[in-house]
Formats: structure tokens, sequence, C-alpha cells
């Protein structure tokens, strides 16, 4: 016994001297080899790709894929426009040059979103970066651009929570303002209806109910309306009873949500069930696609009001193809077989944004895309974009009412349009009770 | 191989340290998110595979942890790397509440036990109006750090979850551990204090986890609520630890290669990436039931770090 | 003789089930208190709430005069009680070295270097020194029998409680587990020894104590207490049922 222990112990002295050499050789080797390689496979990892690449993290799985949803269509078509006659001339390259596209998911997931920007920015060496969709993808992927200094044109995401993750010198952003543009919008449909100015709050407890009901209460508390706020609740609650009670108590006449559209549906067909019927029903996010509206079944859609912040009939064309938003969406139903939403516009103008900045900068040199964004003033499908010294541009938003179809069963008729009258109205809200 | 454990390890290590000068900015990518799901999934490794903790609540150290980076760097200045410390300290005093409630809770109690402390922190975060609710929080240091810098935090993180893994194996914790494993009662009747060595083995956890989430946080600037404290981190850790081998070392360090780099090229497979993910974890099961580590392991006797007592 | 531990009216009820009633005895130092009974006389479970497994509703366990009735079993081992398991409980997956290893370390609270001196002794006591490496779910009965004690000796205990030790085994393999009690008891270790085999506890032992359903029932030299009324009787009886 003792002679195996010296054994081990003799061993355990020779591995560590071992150790302590090899692992010096093995320090030296490393750190030459470190010197050495970059000179060796630097020159040949620099020999450019004769594209522009912009790189386009998307939703395309789990909770906000509907949003997603129009992406690669939207994006294929656009790129195949832009380089019909051989793309954008840049100067580096001394010619025309092709635009690509990187399209990654993020799984709407804020922390994958991060990931696959990191991703696109130093693997794939994007040039720039193109993104939509809440702040769930705008947020992550803006912070990353801003790290890795690399370009970035963002839509379609509220502009208060972007605005958190300022001041951005990379980024800039277009979509509408929740205190400034939805209040108005909102509180205007509820005016052309008459009633006793008392709001019901239907709000998940989720960033956008949290903070959309804090909004409303502060701003429309000063335009009149007294609101009866029963608290936030969880997604995927079984149980309104106590809501609808407390409403038909106080009575609510106007109800106000933003929830996410499997517990609206349960909560509009209790209110039914119940006995509430408040004569406007305004909701965000729950009735944005009309597939979310189809799902409430039987008649229960009839009336609803939300917002629009794009539809066919804004008076807005394309800069990239001369398509008016009517033409687009037609193109979109012809090829898909579904209806037209409201994303799809905006994606588009994504495509107008990057194409002009790339044709002003001729370069694909950072800086220069960068300074080329900042100096955008187009129009687009969306609407005016040119970013104000905060980096963003507000996109107009009117006010939209579903009721029973033609073509599908549930269309979005345009029943606001007070700060934009250049949308044209389509239809006259009505009262749902 | 084991003769050779230390040298292999030592080259393994210098090559990981020497990244930022011979690996393209991707690979350095790569090895920083390779080093940060390493720490973290060694954790939970320490938990599930050697002290019977099923932990299904490893984001509440990740969430709670780089909350407390966010608060500390935007609200208070602190110097990042320190607020990164704090935070893990605020992880390792969460984990000590938790333990008050659910130490008590043996096998799956114990698993939702630590789920429902993590759903009561997503709750709680997202309704308090000093973390700004649901809307989340950016990590914005006055001097952001560069990549390298970075990269260099989540190596020490990497390198230090399975040194620390190793360490704690090899001593008296580890053996006490290794024999509960195998039957909890008897070893207790052999003088292994069960109570302690299982809060010992959650603390460290929670802080090398605590400490590895303030470093992803400072990677990626932007927390939310709803994702920081998500049961998706967690099924990331078990996904990685059972490909590799639960109960070695050696298993999350193979588990999370395989990961990182499946989940790097099947984010271009955008609507059938999970569905890919899952039917490869699928696959590697069938193949090798104990994980590609063990199964190996249990054919060939390969183990390079093997706390095993010769 | 000094008594190394004592039980005082030691109680434990399982459900309806009175599994130990009442039970007092002492164990003196340096001696083999063997301990027989019918099947289900509460035994094993005496061991239990020796070592702290189960605790009782009710009575005083003192050990080395120092009242131990609420330590915990990890706590008791640590002050010098180990035991062996009837149905031997060894670490599957461990090697029989590392099974005596974490025995040594944490019931003995040597430092592991200190440890492998010991446990390299004890193994040649209890004839583990040829199996030292395999791991000990694969190991044939007597081994397992070996390691149990062996085990048992690792964590450095001054009294140990043997639960049907050479039970199982063979006439030959029982000799040789005989022998290695008898080598523990030189060593000074004071020994509690549950068996069946009539053999053995006579001329095993120093003193014989008969419980039958959790109750105390006789106790003193092997000779006179088996061939007591008291003890003729319970068994016989036993054996009518």
């Amino acid at each position: 016994m003792e002679k195996k222990k010296k054994k081990k112990d003799r061993y355990d002295g020779i591995s560590r001297r071992d150790f302590m050499k090899k692992g010096a050789v093995a320090v030296g080797a490393a750190m030459t080899s470190g010197l050495v390689l970059p000179k060796v496979v630097k020159p040949a990892r620099a020999a450019r790709r004769k594209y522009i690449l912009i790189g386009r993290p998307n939703p395309s799985t789990g909770p906000i894929a509907s949003f997603g949803e129009p992406t690669p269509w939207v994006d294929e078509r656009a790129v195949a426009k832009i380089n019909k006659d051989g793309g954008i001339y840049i100067k580096e390259f001394g010619k025309k040059v092709p635009v690509k596209i990187k399209i990654m998911d993020t799984e709407s997931n804020p922390t994958k979103a991060g990931e696959v920007a990191s991703r696109l920015i130093v693997k794939d060496k994007v040039d720039l970066m193109v993104f939509y969709h809440t702040p769930d993808t705008v947020n992550p992927v803006a912070s990353i651009c801003e790290r890795f200094k690399v370009p970035g044109i963002s839509l379609d995401a509220p502009l208060e929570p972007w605005l958190e993750g300022g001041p951005y010198h990379w980024n800039f952003h277009a979509f509408w303002s929740v205190e400034k543009d939805i209040v108005p919008v909102y509180t205007g449909m509820w005016e052309q209806v008459k009633t006793n100015r008392v709001v019901g709050i239907l709000m998940a407890n989720d960033p956008d109910g949290v903070s959309w009901s804090a909004v409303f209460k502060k701003l429309g508390a000063k335009l009149g309306y007294k609101f009866v706020d029963l608290g936030r609740f969880p997604y995927f609650n079984k149980d309104f009873s106590s809501f609808i009670d407390g409403w038909k108590k106080q009575n609510v006449e106007i109800l106000l949500g933003n929830t996410i559209p499997p517990d609206f549906a349960t909560a509009w067909r209790q209110c039914q069930r119940l006995g509430f019927r408040p004569k406007v029903a305004t909701i965000g996010k729950a009735v944005l696609f009309p597939s979310a509206v189809g799902a409430l079944g039987g008649d229960l859609a009839n009336g609803l009001t939300t917002e629009v912040w794009w539809s066919p009939h804004h008076p807005f064309k394309s800069s990239l193809t001369g398509e008016s938003a009517r033409e687009l969406c037609d193109a979109w139903m012809k090829d898909t077989g579904k209806e037209w939403t409201q994303p799809i516009g905006y994606k588009h103008a994504g495509y107008e944004i990057a194409a002009d900045v790339l044709r002003r900068a001729q370069s694909i040199d950072k800086q220069t895309i960068r300074n080329a964004i900042a100096d955008t003033n187009m129009d687009t499908i969306v609407g005016h974009i040119r970013y104000n010294k905060e980096h963003y541009s507000r996109t107009p938003l009117v006010g939209g009412q579903w009721v029973k179809g033609t073509k599908f069963p549930w269309e979005l008729k345009i029943v606001y349009n007070k700060e934009h009258p250049n949308i044209p109205m389509t239809g006259k809200i009505f009262a749902l009770s | 191989m084991v003769k050779y454990k230390w040298p292999i390890l030592g080259v393994l290590f210098v090559g990981f340290a020497t990244v930022p000068v011979w690996g393209s900015e991707y690979v350095l990518l790569f090895c920083l998110l390779y080093c940060l799901y390493l720490a973290m999934s060694q954790m939970w490794n320490l938990l599930a595979g050697y002290t019977s903790l099923l932990s299904l609540g490893q984001q509440a150290f990740i969430g709670f942890s780089g909350y407390a980076v966010a608060v500390l760097t935007n609200y208070y200045g602190v110097y990042i790397w320190l607020s990164v410390l704090i935070g893990g300290f605020f992880s390792v005093l969460l984990a000590l509440f938790m333990s008050l409630f659910i130490f008590r809770m043996r096998g799956i109690y114990f698993a939702i036990g630590t789920w429902i402390f993590a759903e009561m922190l997503l709750l709680w975060f997202s309704n308090w109006k000093y973390v700004k609710y649901g809307t989340g929080l950016f990590i914005k240091p006055p001097h952001p750090p560069s990549m390298t810098t970075i990269y260099y935090a989540s190596l020490i993180m990497g390198a230090g979850a399975t040194a620390a893994i190793y360490i704690i194996l090899r001593s008296k914790i580890g053996l006490g551990l290794m024999a509960m494993r195998d039957d909890e009662d008897v070893s207790e009747a052999m003088g292994v204090e069960i109570f302690r060595s299982k809060l010992f083995c959650f603390m460290v956890g929670s802080f090398i986890t605590g400490l590895t989430a303030g470093v992803l946080y400072v990677f990626q600037i932007f927390i939310q609520p709803y994702k920081a404290f998500a049961i998706d981190w967690t099924v990331i850790l078990v996904f990685i630890v059972i490909i590799g081998g639960i109960g070695t070392i050696e298993g999350p360090i193979v588990g999370t290669f395989i990961y990182v780099l499946l989940s790097q090229w099947l984010a271009e497979y955008a609507h059938i990436s999970l569905l890919l993910l899952g039917i490869i974890a699928i696959t590697i099961i069938l193949l090798a039931p104990t994980g590609i580590m063990g199964t190996l392991h249990q054919k060939t006797g390969f183990a390079i770090l093997s706390p095993r007592r010769l | 003789m000094t008594d190394i531990l004592e039980a005082n009216n030691l109680q434990k009820t399982f459900g309806k089930l009175v599994a130990v009633n009442d039970l007092s005895f002492e164990v003196k130092e340096g001696e083999i208190l063997g301990m027989m009974g019918p099947n289900g006389a509460g035994k094993t479970t005496v061991f239990n709430l020796l070592t702290g497994t189960y605790k009782p509703d009710a009575g005083r366990i003192i050990f080395k005069g120092q009242d131990i009735t609420q330590k915990s079993s990890s706590k008791r081992c640590r002050l010098g009680i180990g035991r062996t398991y009837q149905i031997p409980r060894p670490f599957d997956k461990m090697s029989v070295f590392e099974n005596l290893l974490v025995a040594a370390v944490h019931g003995g609270e040597l430092k592991e270097k200190h440890a492998r001196g010991k446990i390299s002794d004890i193994m040649d006591l209890t004839g583990l020194s040829s199996v030292k490496d395999r791991l000990a779910g694969g190991l044939p009965l007597l081994d397992r029998k070996r390691l149990e004690m062996g085990r048992a000796l690792a964590t450095q205990p001054s009294l140990i409680l043997l639960d049907e030790i050479a039970g199982g085994l063979t006439e030959g393999e029982t000799e040789e587990v005989l022998k290695i009690v008898k080598e523990i008891q030189k060593r000074g270790i004071t020994i509690v020894w549950i068996e069946h085999i009539l053999a053995m506890m006579s001329e095993g032992v120093d003193r014989l104590l008969v419980i039958s359903e959790g109750r105390w029932l006789k106790c003193g030299n092997p000779g006179e207490v088996m061939n007591s009324e008291e003890v003729l009787q319970c068994y016989l009886g036993a054996e009518e049922e």
C-alpha cells in the first residue's frame, strides 16, 4: 500500500512538472500563432463580396409572429425591385451592385434578437440593419447596432419605449406615439358617439397594458373622461365577471382595452353573456389582425374600434415600385390569398428608406450610410419620413372600425381622421348599442 | 487521456484566452456566448446532476441579477463590473431567501417551487414602477465596455464555473454529494451533512449564475422582465446538460458547444428552427441516452475532468 | 465498565403499530451486545432510533454522557455511532474505496490524505483490498456485507451497530464475518449486534438482549437468556403462530 502511495505521488509530481513545461510551450505557440495568423488569414477575409448586405432580424415564430408574417413576401419583392437594374451604385465598387438580405428569426424573444443582431453584424458583416415589430425586436437590435456602430433603420414599435434606449447615434426610427397619437385618436373616436364619458379599462398586465392605462388615465382625465380601472389581469385570465360587474355598477359606456387576442375574446364573450353592452369598445393590439377578429366568432367583432397605422386607403405611394397602398395590398391578397394586415406597409417602407439612403450614400461606409439616413426626407407608402433631432419620424395614425365585409368576413373601415384628413374616411362610426 | 489532462486543458484555456488576437469578430462572439452558456449550464449541472436539486428556476437568478446590474448602473451610476459583482451577491441573497421555503421540498416539488419563485419575480418586476414595469431597461454605462472586455468577463465565468464545479467535486463536499446522489439517507447516516451541502451548492449555483447573467446583460444591453424571468432559460440549460451528459463535467462543455452552434445555424431557418432543434435533441438522446459524454464515458471510460478518487 | 450508551424509555409508533414500547437498555463500553427477537420485534427500529433515522416519540438516548435524542443522524455518526444495513446499501456508483472514503472524510472527519492510510488498513481488516476499485453496485453479497462493515468502521466509530451482518451468508462466510467482528472488538470498539443465528449469538456476544413486540424481555449472559422461560416461550409462541 505504502509503495502504491509513493508511486502516485511521484506520478502527480511528473504530471505537474509536465504541465508547467507543456503549458509554457502551449502559451508560446498560441501567442505566436495569434500574432502570425491574422496576417495570413485576414487579407483573404478582407476580400469583400460584391453586394450590399442588409440584416433583417424578424420575429418569424413566437407570440408576435403575426407581425412578422409578411416576411419574406414583402422583402423578396422589394429587393427584386431594387436589384432590377443591377442594384445600387456604390463608389467603392465603382459600379452598381445588388442588395442582398439576410433574414434571421428572433423567436419573438429580445435576448435572441440581440444575439441574432450581433451575429449578423460580426459574422455576416451587414452594411445596414432594417428591423421592425414591437419593442421586443426593436429595442435589443437598436442597442446592438449602437454597440457595433452599424446604421439601423427601424419601424413599427411605439416611440416611447424606443426613446428609453436613446440618445441614439446610429439608429433611426419611425412610428407613432402612445401619448401624442393613440390618445387623441381613441378619444377622438369616442367624441363622435354620445356617451356619459365613463370608461372601463380592460388591460393586461404587460408592457402595453401597464403603460397605456397610465397614459390614458393621466391625459383622459383632462379631457373630461372618468376611468373605472379595476386593475391589470394576467394573460389567459378565464373569469372577467368581477370586471364586468364593476363596469355595470359604475355605468360604463366606453370600453378601452389593450390585450392579447385570446384574452379579449374571453372577456368580450363574457360581456355579451352578462349583458354588458358598452356604446363603444376601442381595443388595441387584440383586434389588429383580421385573423384575430374572425376568431371572436359570431357577430362579436361588429363595431369594434381600434387604431389604424396603415391600410389600403392610405393615400400614399411606394417610392420603390410606384404602387399605391391599395395596389400593394391587392398584390399581397393575390399572392397569398390572405387579407391585408397593417405591418405590410411598414415592412415595405423599410426597404424604401433603405434604397433611398443607399442611393444617396453611394457607399458602404457605415458613417456615410448613417449620415444619409439622417438626411432622409422622402414620401413612402406609410407617409412622409423625415427624422428629427431625436432620430425619429412620427407616422400618421387614424381610427378604424370593424364591420362585416364583402371580400373577407370582416373589414376595417376608417372612421376617424381628424389629425390626418388626407387619409380618407371610408365609413362612419356607429355605436354598439 | 488522463495523463495529458492538464496540458490539454491548458492549451484549451490559452486558446480561448487569445481569441481576441487570433479570432475574427464572429469567433469572438461565438466564444463569448459559449462561455456564458457554459457557466450557466455547469451550474445547473451542479444542482441537478450532483446535488439532486432539480431547479427549474434558474431564470429567477438570471433576471434578478440582470435587473440588479441595470438598476445599479442606470440609477446609481455604479461602475459596470462592480454592479455585475453586486448582482451576483443579490442572487445569493435571493437563493438564501428561496431556500427558507423550498428546501423542505424534495424532487419535483422543489422543481416546481423554484419555478413558482421565478414566476413571482416576473410578476413583481413587471408590476414595479421603479423598473418601468414590463417596458424593460437599457443597461447604459457612461463608458460602454468593448466586446473584448465583455469577452474576457465571460471567459472568466465559463472557465471559473468549470473550475468551481471541479474543485467542489474534488473537495469533501463533492465526495458527500456523490454519496448523496447514490443514497441520500445512507449518506446522512455516514456523516454527510445533507442540508448544508445542498445549501452550499445552491448558493454557489446562484452566485455564478447571477454573475454570468450580469455579464450576459452587459452584452445584451436591453433587459425586459418577460424574457429575463422566462422558463426558456432553464429549458436551454436542461437541453445543454442532457445532450452533453448530466452529472459529468465534460457534458456541459460539449453540450454548450452543440447548442450555441445549432442556435447560430438554425436562426437562419426561421420557421423551422425550433422543430429542427427538437429533432436533433431527440436524435442525440436516442443514440446516447445518458448524453454524449455520459455515453462515451460508459462505453470507453473516457473522462478528463473526473471527480473520481483513485 | 462504564455505559457508552443508554436508551431510556424509548417509544416509537407508526400509525397504530407500536414498534418500540417503553424500551430501556444500556451498552457497556467494549462489549458486544447481542440483540434478538422474533420478526417484527422492533430490532431494526431500535437501530434507527439510535442512529437518528427516526426520532423517538418519547424517551432519551444518552451517548458517552451526552443527550443525543434530538441530534441529526449525520451528527450522531460524527460523534461515533457507526452502523450497517440489514440489506446492504452501498453507494452503487462509487468504488469500494470511495465508499469508505466518504465515511472516513465525513463521518470520521479525517482529511482525505490522512484517511487513505486508515482506509487501506480497514480494507485489509475486512478483506476488501482486492475489490478496492470496483464499483460497489456490482459486488457479490459477501463483499457487500464486508463493505457495510468497512464503511461503518471508516466513520471512526466508538460504537458500531451491526444489523444482521451474517444474514444470508453460508456457514463458511459466517465464520469469516464473526472473525472480523471479534477483530473489531479487539480494537476497542463497542458493538451492538442484531442476528437471527442462535449459535452465533451464543458464542459471539458478551451479553444478550431479547426484545419482543417492542418491549424489553430479558437481558444478560447469552446462555442464561436463551434458556430462560420467557425467551423460550416467546420464540415457541412466535413459531406456533
